[in-house]
C-alpha cells in the first residue's frame, strides 16, 4: 500500500536527508519509523504527501506515484501531523466538516461527525467549541478524527501521540489497533519507543537519512526495543555497509 | 470542493480583526468622501450658474464699444462625474476669454477656502478606492498562503487530494467576496448620500451608465489588488515577511510610481512653461502685425503716388476718395492674407506646444502604467471628465468657442490700420445692436469616446490580474508548505 523505492532526498544546501530508503507498508500493518531528530522520518512523510520532491527514487501509495500523480495518490491517504493546527475561529465540528469536504466526504450529518469525535475521545462539549480554545491534546484528537473520517486505505502519522496525555495515548493506541484490523496500512514516525513496541508490526530505524534496520514484531516482542534501537544507532557505519 | 474552499475563506476572513477594521474604514470614509465631493460639486455648480447668469445679465443682446475690445467669456460647467474623481478638475480653468486677434485666454478663480484639500488631496471615490480599499485588499490577503503555512493548516489542506490551483482560486474568490462586503455596503450608503443632493441623480443618463462602468472597473482593480496580495504571500515564508513586502509594494504602486513618473517625464522630455509660449506667440503676432502695418503703408503710398497725391495728408478731395476706393479691396485682401498668416503661425505654435505637452504627458502616463493604481486612476478620471485628456478637451472647447465668437462677431468686422488711423470694415447685415455674445457649449467626453481612450488601461488592469494570478499559481505549485 505504501511503498518506498530507493528514495533519496538531497536539499539545496547539499544536506542528504534520505539515502536510498526502501520499504513497504502492507494493508493491515503498522510500520513505525524510529530515529533521532534529522534522521529523515518527516522527510519521508513530506515526500509521500508531495510537500517536497525526491531527488531520486519513488514513493507510491496504492500504486500511484506520489510525486508524479500526487492528487491520485493522496486520495488513498490520510495525514496526522505532529502538531495539528486547525482554523481557530471554527468550531471542532466546522473544522471536521471542512476537511471532510476536502477529502471528498460530503453530505455527512452532524451525527457522523459527532460519532468520529467521540471515537477519538473528544468530549461532547468540545464539539461546538472554537478550536482556538482547544488544548494541544484536543487538537491532536481532532486531527486524528479528520484522518479517520476520510477512511482511506493508508494513514501517515507524524509523531501523532505528541501532546497526548497517557489516557488519550492509550485510547489512541486502541484506535490504531482497530484501524489495523480494518486493513489500513499505517506509517508512523515517532520517538516513542515504548508506544512503537506496543503497537508496531514493523519498526524501521533511521539514522542520518538511511534506514539502517527493519525489525519485525517477532524480533522485539520479547526483547527490549530500546536496547535494539540503541544498539543499531551506535553500530559503526562500516559494519552497516557489510550487513547490507 | 471549490465552494467549500471559498466558503471557508470568506468565513475566516470575516472573523478576522482585519476585516472589522477594513469595514469600519470603508463605512466611514467612502460615504464621508462622497458627501464632501457632493458638497464640493454643488458649490462648483452653483458658482458656475451664478457666474454665467451674472455674465448674461451684463452682456445681453447687442455689443457696445470697440469690437477690438469685445471679450466674450465662456464658462466651463463642472462635470457631474467629478464627484467620483476630482482628478485635474481643481487645476482646470473656469473660463475662456476670447479676443479679436484669435488669441483666447483662460482664467481661473482662486479658491483658497480649503487649503487642507490642496495639501493632502481630496477624499473622493478614487482616493478611497486607491488608498483605503486597495490597502484593505492587501491587508486581507497578504498572508493568505504564508499565514496558512505558518499555522500548519496549509499542510493539512494539501495533504488531501486538493489541487493547489483550487486552493489559490478559493482564496482569491473568498477574500475578494469578503472585501466586496464592506466596499458595497459603504458604497450603498455613499450613493444614498449622493442621491440626497438636488443637483445629482445617480440614475441620470450623464451619471448612471458611466458610474456602472466605473463600478465594474473598480471591481476589476480590487480583484487585481487581492490577486497581488495573494501573489505576495506566495513569495514569503512568514506573515511578517508578507506584511513588509506588501506594504513596500503598495507604497511603491500607490505613492511612489504616480509621483515619480511625471517628474521622470519632465526630466526626460522637458517642455517650456505655458506663459513663455504665450509670450512667444504674442511676439509673433506683433511681428506679423507690424509687417501688415508696413505693407498697408506701402500699398497706400503706391496708390497715392500713382494718383499724384501727397502721402501724409488726409483730405476729402475727390482724388483721395478715388484712391481710397481703389485701396479698399486691396486692403481687405491684404488684411485677409495677414490674418490668415497670423492665425496659421499661431496655430502652428499652439499645435507644436500641444504636441510637446502631449508627448510628455504620454511619457508620464506610460511610465506610470506599471502600477495598476495609475491605470485605475486614469480609467476613472477619464470616465469622470477629469482625466489627463481633459486639458486637451478644454482647449478644443475653448478653440470652438473662439471660432464661434469669430463667426458671430469678429469675422464680420475687419480692422484697417494705416499710419495712426484705424478703420473698420463691416460685413453686410452686421448690426452690433442685435448681436449677442454666444455661450460656450462645453462638452465632456462621452462614455464611448472615454472608453475608446482608456481601453489600454482596462486591458492593463486585466493583464495585471492575469499576471499576478499566473505568478501566484507558479509560486504556489513550487511552494514549500513545510
Amino acid at each position: 500500500m505504501i511503498t518506498l523505492r530507493e528514495l533519496t532526498k538531497r536539499y539545496e544546501d547539499n544536506a542528504l536527508a534520505l539515502d536510498h530508503v526502501s520499504y513497504e507498508v502492507k494493508p493491515g500493518e503498522i510500520f513505525c519509523l524510529l530515529g533521532a531528530n534529522g534522521a529523515g522520518k518527516t522527510t519521508t512523510i513530506n515526500i509521500l504527501l508531495d510537500f517536497i520532491q525526491p531527488t531520486s527514487g519513488c514513493a507510491l501509495i496504492n500504486g500511484h506515484d506520489c510525486n508524479k500523480f500526487p492528487l491520485e495518490a493522496k486520495k488513498y491517504v490520510s495525514y496526522v501531523s505532529e502538531n495539528v493546527q486547525l482554523y481557530g475561529m471554527f468550531t471542532a465540528r466546522q473544522n471536521l466538516r471542512f476537511f471532510a469536504d476536502l477529502s471528498g466526504k460530503r453530505n455527512l450529518s452532524d451525527t457522523d461527525l459527532h460519532d468520529v469525535m467521540r471515537r477519538v475521545g473528544l468530549q461532547e462539549r468540545a464539539f461546538s467549541m472554537r478550536v482556538k480554545n482547544f488544548s494541544k491534546g484536543m487538537r491532536q484528537k481532532l486531527g486524528i478524527a479528520i484522518a479517520l473520517l476520510k477512511d482511506p486505505p493508508a494513514i501517515l502519522m507524524d509523531e501523532p501521540t505528541s501532546g497526548l496525555d497517557p489516557k488519550s495515548g492509550l485510547e489512541f493506541l486502541s484506535q490504531l489497533g482497530q484501524l489495523r484490523d480494518a486493513g489500513k496500512a499505517i506509517l508512523i514516525t515517532t520517538h516513542d519507543i515504548f508506544r512503537a513496541k506496543q503497537i508496531a508490526d514493523h519498526v524501521g530505524i533511521m539514522k542520518q537519512g538511511r534506514l539502517i534496520a527493519i525489525r519485525k514484531r517477532s524480533d522485539f516482542k520479547q526483547a527490549d526495543l530500546e536496547e535494539i534501537y540503541m544498539r543499531e544507532m551506535h553500530v559503526p557505519q562500516a559494519r552497516l555497509s557489510q550487513e547490507s | 470542493m471549490l465552494k467549500t474552499l471559498i466558503l471557508k475563506e470568506v468565513t475566516t476572513t470575516i472573523f478576522d480583526l482585519r476585516f472589522v477594521i477594513a469595514t469600519l474604514l470603508c463605512v466611514v470614509l467612502i460615504p464621508l468622501g462622497m458627501y464632501v465631493s457632493r458638497k464640493d460639486y454643488e458649490g462648483r455648480l452653483a458658482r458656475y450658474r451664478g457666474e454665467h447668469a451674472q455674465y448674461r445679465q451684463r452682456h445681453g443682446v447687442g455689443i457696445s464699444g470697440n469690437v477690438l475690445e469685445v471679450e466674450a467669456q465662456g464658462f466651463r460647467p463642472p462635470s457631474p462625474l467629478s464627484i467620483f474623481a476630482s482628478g485635474v478638475d481643481s487645476f482646470m480653468p473656469d473660463r475662456v476669454l476670447t479676443s479679436y486677434w484669435g488669441l483666447y485666454h483662460t482664467a481661473k478663480e482662486s479658491r483658497t477656502g480649503n487649503t487642507h484639500s490642496l495639501l493632502f488631496g481630496k477624499t473622493d471615490f478614487v482616493f478611497c478606492v486607491t488608498f483605503i480599499v486597495s490597502l484593505a485588499a492587501l491587508v486581507l490577503s497578504f498572508n493568505a498562503i504564508s499565514g496558512e503555512r505558518e499555522t500548519g493548516t496549509l499542510r493539512l489542506m494539501i495533504a488531501n487530494s486538493v489541487p493547489r490551483g483550487h486552493i489559490l482560486l478559493g482564496k482569491l474568490v473568498g477574500i475578494y467576496v469578503a472585501l466586496l462586503i464592506p466596499f458595497l455596503l459603504s458604497l450603498t450608503i455613499a450613493l444614498l448620500v449622493l442621491e440626497a443632493s438636488p443637483d445629482v441623480s445617480i440614475a441620470s443618463p450623464e451619471i448612471g451608465p458611466a458610474f456602472l462602468v466605473i463600478l465594474g472597473l473598480t471591481g476589476l482593480f480590487l480583484f487585481g489588488m487581492v490577486t497581488l496580495g495573494i501573489c505576495i504571500s506566495t513569495f514569503a515564508r512568514t506573515s511578517a515577511d508578507s506584511i513588509v513586502l506588501s506594504l513596500l509594494i503598495w507604497a511603491t504602486l500607490a505613492l511612489g510610481i504616480p509621483k515619480v513618473s511625471p517628474m521622470l517625464a519632465d526630466v526626460l522630455y522637458p517642455v517650456e512653461r505655458p506663459d513663455l509660449v504665450n509670450l512667444k506667440k504674442g511676439l509673433v503676432a506683433e511681428d506679423i502685425d507690424k509687417e501688415l502695418v508696413a505693407e498697408t503703408k506701402k500699398l497706400r503710398d503706391e496708390v497715392y503716388t500713382r494718383h499724384n497725391l501727397p502721402v501724409n495728408m488726409a483730405s476729402s478731395a475727390q482724388e483721395f476718395k478715388k484712391a481710397d476706393a481703389e485701396l479698399k479691396p486691396a486692403f481687405q485682401s491684404l488684411l485677409e492674407q495677414y490674418r490668415k498668416r497670423s492665425a496659421e503661425a499661431l496655430q502652428r505654435m499652439e499645435q507644436d506646444y500641444r504636441r510637446r505637452i502631449h508627448v510628455r504627458s504620454l511619457l508620464a502616463v506610460n511610465l506610470s502604467r506599471i502600477s495598476p493604481v495609475c491605470s485605475y486612476t486614469y480609467v476613472v478620471t477619464a470616465l469622470s471628465g477629469t482625466g489627463t485628456g481633459e486639458p486637451d478637451n478644454f482647449l478644443r472647447n475653448a478653440q470652438q468657442y473662439q471660432d464661434a465668437v469669430k463667426n458671430n462677431i469678429y469675422g464680420k468686422v475687419a480692422v484697417i490700420r494705416t499710419g495712426g488711423l484705424t478703420g473698420y470694415l463691416y460685413a453686410d447685415g452686421y448690426d452690433h445692436r442685435s448681436i449677442s455674445l454666444p455661450d460656450m457649449a462645453y462638452s465632456y467626453p462621452t462614455l464611448t469616446s472615454a472608453l475608446a481612450e482608456i481601453w489600454p488601461d482596462i486591458l492593463l488592469l486585466a493583464l495585471f490580474c492575469a499576471l499576478f494570478w499566473a505568478l501566484a499559481f507558479v509560486r504556489l505549485n513550487k511552494y514549500d508548505v513545510r
